[in-house]
């Protein structure tokens, strides 16, 4: 938690779905997490759905498209639900099936998870993307910031982002 | 003993199988189990601050609304141990995406050497 900069409720909250993935010795590999509809599922942001063949790999095009979302500017909730329904629509269009119901909650956690973590005032700026998503790589700015990111503050902006995603919608 | 980047991270987490820990990952970075070439093994230390070690795996698939709800019902004595001193000592070497999963902030995590 102090490394993740994270109160016990959130830090045990988001790795308790791990357990599913765990061999019986206690370990997993990351790559475990592809498994489709256990933790990895249709409708990420920035990654194809199973269906497409490849559901891990960045996909640059797809970031694009978040930042367009936003004109350009930083990405903030109102934005990710723009691009929240945007995603829905393609899969739509694409032939894709609805998530599971399980995971409707899950996917709107997800999409605003790197906005709690990131605790830049509630504004990602592409500075603050492009290294998370093209690298792999948490940014200074945000391992140095030392407040703690709460689950509170996960779940207000959750409930944010489906009141924008109604909006939008 | 120079640091090596890590290809690959493997990951001990029996923490996680526990209803009732907070979790508090710990990345003790086992250097003398290194094999210089390829693989990084990583054991990631966890402090048990709960005396529950329900390892009872239940019907549960996916970050839900109930994990959220038991995080705040999470019980513990607070962080008992801390091998961070909060200041970033922080690599990065991009692994193998062949290794990796879905989600960028555990590759991140595993990139960082925090995994």
């Amino acid at each position: 938690m102090t490394s993740l900069h994270q109160d016990k409720a959130l830090a045990s909250s988001i790795a308790r779905p791990l357990r599913q993935i765990l061999r019986t010795d206690g370990t997993f590999d990351l790559y475990d997490m592809r498994r489709h509809n256990v933790i990895e599922h249709d409708a990420s942001l920035t990654r194809l759905d199973a269906r497409q063949g490849d559901n891990y790999t960045f996909q640059p095009a797809m970031l694009q498209a978040i930042f367009d979302d936003a004109n350009g500017g930083p990405v903030t909730v109102k934005t990710l639900a723009k691009s929240y329904n945007r995603r829905r629509r393609e899969r739509k269009a694409d032939g894709g099936t609805a998530l599971p119901w399980n995971l409707w909650f899950v996917n709107i956690v997800q999409t605003v998870s790197f906005l709690n973590t990131a605790n830049t005032g509630g504004k990602l700026s592409h500075d603050v993307i492009r290294p998370f998503y093209e690298e792999e790589r948490i940014p200074d700015v945000i391992l140095n910031n030392h407040k703690t990111r709460t689950l509170t503050g996960l779940l207000i902006y959750a409930f944010t982002l489906m009141f924008y995603i109604a909006l939008d919608h | 003993m120079q640091r090596t980047p890590p290809d690959y991270t493997y990951v001990n987490v029996h923490s996680l199988a526990c209803d009732r820990v907070p979790l508090f990952f710990v990345p003790a970075l086992d250097l003398e189990k290194y094999d210089s070439s390829i693989v990084w093994q990583v054991q990631l230390q966890t402090i048990f601050i709960s005396p529950f070690t329900d390892t009872t795996a239940d019907d549960k698939m996916h970050l839900g609304l109930i994990d959220l709800i038991k995080g705040f019902l999470t019980r513990g004595e607070g962080i008992q141990q801390a091998l961070s001193d909060g200041k970033s000592d922080n690599y990065y070497f991009r692994g193998n995406i062949q290794d990796r999963g879905p989600c960028p902030a555990l590759n991140a995590l595993a990139n960082q050497g925090y995994l």
